[in-house]
């Protein structure tokens, strides 16, 4: 009958229709990212030199690898100055930066009390100035922490920073930290007055490294760490709860010159999600996978981005 | 050969020089302090003339300096000091006759204390045998060992065999004449090793800051990472300055030491 | 300040041997050397003998033998000390170059531990001795002086002590050929007056026949092919070894070791040429060559050609049969 063949192919058509629709709607936005949606992308991705920044931008490195550019892999760079400097003068085109480094180091702020949301919207929209962009931060805070053994904790009863200073006697604390935390206004200095530190306390300037051996066995009570550290867990180590607030916020976010955003809009585009997925958690894991499995930073980001479906 | 007679030396006596005639004699030790506090007055002349910013200020005031200075003075000056113990005893016992087959061996143990990287050996014992300046000392002092027993050692092997067979020949014990004629001898080759050993440890100091030793790191690293230019330079003029000084202390050192006729 | 006079130094059988060598460097070396007098150890190079005179102060030390001196067994008395009594002058001389030429000299009498006056006029003797002005030469150092110089220090410097014994290993070797007959004959004349016991080793044979009381000629392994005065073994050489390594012409050289107030002369001085009693039948030969008939020989007598071929043959069968 005429009528029941329109019919079907009326519903037929509205039923592919309904799949085509249905099937595009669940497939992720980036699954519209083919595998050279990156193409003519050509980059030069900087980093600090310290394991937590360089595993970020390998992150970044192998996401624009899978999906057509080309990158020119300059992490390790040492310092924060040195690798902000590098990106501004061109040298490399982008780096994950922190919150807190950029308001009290770049932008000689001295206000540590804002929440991590405000404090980043304070930075970006000062950075313009700079001509720097700055993409969605990560939901990870990786702020300094001072870590004891859980032994310390233990015995002393320390829950708390201040538990370290009270709880702890004075002949027993040593203090480790690395040469750049005991120059920074954000650093050293600072903590002893919001903590009233003793200036006869034993502070011992170490490499970064050494601080989580010489905090695990022994020869630091107090070792200076960083919050999303592998090795904290690894080393049986814990840190305290931050008391009275010191330490700014550290939220990590890709920072890159309005130029290299200007020229491709699509990898800001693609890059931007990617922050909101690491967390505290996420960041430590990722850490601990080179600093204590040993594995190697291009591995573990390309592992990690298959895991979430980014590759 | 000059008509004038040289000052009277008493019978035996190997050692003597006026103060007048070493300077006379060699213009550039007169000329090395006055370049070492030219390049202090530039230093303090740039330091004074910028505004130093709360990072800068922290290292970058007399009290923070001087602690470094003085502590960079004592670890490399301690490292030399256990290096020349170990390295010019030994140098002297692998020349002797019945010692000479182990030079090989005592030469690459040496060897492999320069081989390893110094950062890491650094840090290996500090996590070990506990990190200051004592361990950091004993570091340094594995490092810079090679250089100044194998510089004894050629010392020792250049002296004219037939001098010390005549020595001999005289009636001298072995013991006479490796104090009497051998060490006069190889003073001069033994005191460049230790003015290489003074230099090199001085250098090898400023790793003190990666475990807790303090000295001249303590201004270079921070000055590297944080692009603190005057930091950095300051920490790397003032090295220089150490290591000029300590130069030419030895440098004065090895003019009144070196026997005359030589 | 008279000097103490030579010893007798006997020699039994020394022998020496290197490890991982097929043959002795020096076999069973016996010989005696008289008291106060000069031996010349001499031979081709590779012979072996410095290796025999360095194991008399046993900077070699030998690997089987006796050595005595003055009759006392020193073949086991610490090194050191028997040194100190045995002056020693090698080729390189060794002077000790951070140390003055005073300083140099006065070496073995600070070992022996002289009082320091009793040393300073030893010094200043000695340097007399061998030609250099104290007052020119106690205070510079070794390398300001010439070679030829600093040999003479090297012989002072072995004096110093005033050993019995003196071992001397081409000490002049390293000077240049005028510089070296100089020395010899300042040597000889010094010996003569100090009468030491000195072995002298050299290569070179006419040094030898100058300086020496007597020769020991030496083969490989320092055998000792003839042992004897100059004349003896000028006259009569004993192997074929001898007589190539003496050379050309021995007999005219042995005229030059006889002199002409040892020999007969024929009553009478009515030549026409006088030779002084102070020359040897050289001399006296020369004149015959030069057409002389008869010469006088000082105020004693007189020659003839005839005579002097007498006193040539007397001479040699005199040699060979002492």
């Amino acid at each position: 009958m005429q009528v029941k063949r329109t019919k079907v192919v009326a519903i037929a058509t509205a039923a592919a229709l309904a799949a085509l629709t249905a099937f595009t709607a669940v497939t992720p936005a980036n699954a519209a990212a083919s595998k050279n949606s990156l193409a003519g992308v050509n980059l030069v991705i900087g980093s600090k030199d310290f394991t937590e920044s360089i595993v970020l931008s390998k992150i970044v490195k192998q996401y624009v690898l899978a999906h057509g550019g080309k990158v020119t892999d300059k992490t390790n760079i040492k310092g924060s100055v040195t690798t902000r400097d590098a990106m501004t003068k061109g040298q490399i085109s982008l780096y994950w930066e922190y919150t807190g480094t950029a308001w009290l180091v770049y932008q000689k702020q001295t206000d540590t009390t804002l929440d991590p949301n405000t404090l980043y919207n304070k930075v970006a929209a000062a950075d313009k100035a700079n001509k720097v962009t700055w993409l969605p931060m990560t939901s990870f805070n990786d702020t300094y922490a001072w870590a004891v053994t859980k032994a310390v904790a233990t015995q002393y009863g320390v829950k708390t920073y201040s538990d370290m200073v009270t709880k702890i006697p004075a002949d027993k604390r040593v203090w480790c930290v690395e040469s750049e935390f005991a120059s920074r206004p954000d650093g050293m200095a600072g903590f002893k007055k919001a903590y009233n530190v003793p200036a006869t306390d034993t502070i011992k300037t170490l490499d970064t490294g050494a601080i989580y051996a010489a905090t695990q066995n022994g020869q630091c009570t107090i070792g200076e760490v960083f919050a999303t550290d592998g090795r904290i867990g690894a080393l049986g180590l814990m840190v305290p709860k931050e008391d009275v607030h010191y330490f700014p916020a550290y939220n990590a976010a890709i920072t890159t010159t309005d130029a290299i955003a200007k020229k491709y809009p699509q990898l800001i585009k693609a890059l931007a999600p990617i922050s909101g997925l690491i967390s505290n958690q996420t960041m430590a894991t990722l850490n601990a996978r080179i600093d204590v499995l040993g594995e190697d930073g291009d591995t573990v980001a390309k592992s990690w981005l298959a895991s979430v479906g980014l590759l | 050969m000059s008509k004038k007679l040289e000052p009277q030396l008493a019978a035996g006596s190997v050692y003597s020089q006026s103060a007048r005639l070493i300077f006379k004699r060699n213009r550039s030790l007169l000329i090395q302090p006055i370049l070492i506090l030219v390049i202090l007055t530039l230093m303090l002349t740039y330091i004074h003339n910028h505004k130093l910013d709360i990072i800068e200020k922290v290292t970058i005031n007399p009290q923070f300096i001087f602690k470094a200075i003085e502590d960079h003075v004592f670890l490399s000056f301690s490292a030399a000091v256990i290096i020349l113990a170990i390295a010019i005893p030994g140098g002297i016992l692998f020349t002797r006759p019945k010692m000479k087959r182990f030079t090989p061996i005592a030469l690459a143990l040496a060897n492999i204390g320069q081989a390893f990287p110094a950062v890491g050996l650094l840090i290996l014992a500090g996590i070990n045998f506990g990190f200051g300046k004592p361990v950091a000392i004993g570091t340094f002092a594995a490092f810079g060992t090679l250089p100044i027993l194998r510089n004894t050692i050629v010392g020792l092997q250049e002296i004219d065999p037939f001098i010390v067979e005549s020595a001999m020949g005289m009636g001298m014990t072995p013991r006479q004449a490796l104090r009497k004629i051998e060490l006069p001898l190889a003073v001069p080759v033994i005191l460049a090793g230790v003015r290489t050993t003074l230099i090199l440890t001085v250098g090898v100091a400023t790793l003190g800051v990666f475990v807790n030793g303090g000295g001249l790191g303590m201004l270079i690293i921070p000055g590297l990472k944080l692009n603190r230019q005057i930091v950095l330079l300051t920490g790397g003029m003032l090295t220089i300055i150490v290591a000029f000084t300590m130069d030419w202390l030895a440098r004065l050192a090895e003019e009144f030491l070196r026997p005359r006729g030589i | 300040m008279p000097s103490v006079q030579g010893q007798e130094i006997k020699l039994e059988k020394l022998t020496k041997r290197y490890p991982n060598t097929a043959k002795d460097a020096v076999k069973e070396f016996s010989l005696t050397i008289p008291a106060g007098e000069l031996v010349v150890f001499v031979g081709p190079s590779g012979c072996g003998k410095t290796t025999t005179m360095k194991m008399i102060n046993r900077i070699i030390e030998p690997t089987s033998g006796k050595i005595l001196i003055g009759g006392e067994d020193v073949t086991h008395t610490p090194a050191f000390e028997l040194r100190r009594n045995i002056g020693y002058v090698i080729q390189q001389i060794g002077l000790f170059p951070h140390m003055t030429i005073a300083a140099n000299v006065a070496t073995v009498p600070n070992l022996l531990g002289w009082d320091k006056a009793k040393t300073k006029a030893r010094v200043n003797e000695l340097l007399e001795l061998v030609g250099l002005d104290p007052a020119e030469y106690s205070n510079r150092y070794p390398k300001q002086l010439s070679g030829g110089q600093q040999q003479r220090v090297g012989v002072a410097r072995a004096l110093a002590a005033d050993p019995a014994v003196l071992l001397m290993d081409e000490p002049f070797g390293a000077t240049d050929p005028i510089t070296r007959v100089r020395l010899q004959k300042e040597f000889r004349a010094l010996q003569r007056e100090l009468k030491k016991t000195v072995v002298f080793v050299t290569h070179d044979f006419e040094e030898a026949l100058l300086l020496g009381d007597r020769i020991a000629v030496l083969s490989e392994q320092s055998h000792v092919e003839q042992y004897g005065t100059p004349l003896e073994i000028l006259s009569a050489p004993a192997t074929d070894r001898v007589k190539s390594f003496v050379g050309e012409a021995a007999s005219v050289r042995m005229l030059g070791l006889v002199s002409l107030k040892e020999i007969d002369v024929l009553a009478g001085a009515n030549g026409t040429v006088t030779v002084p009693e102070t020359g040897t039948l050289r001399e006296a030969m020369e004149q015959f060559i030069g057409g002389a008939d008869v010469i006088n020989i000082g105020t004693r007598g007189h020659l003839t050609f005839d005579a002097l071929q007498n006193v040539i043959a007397k001479t040699r069968s005199t040699a060979t049969h002492s």
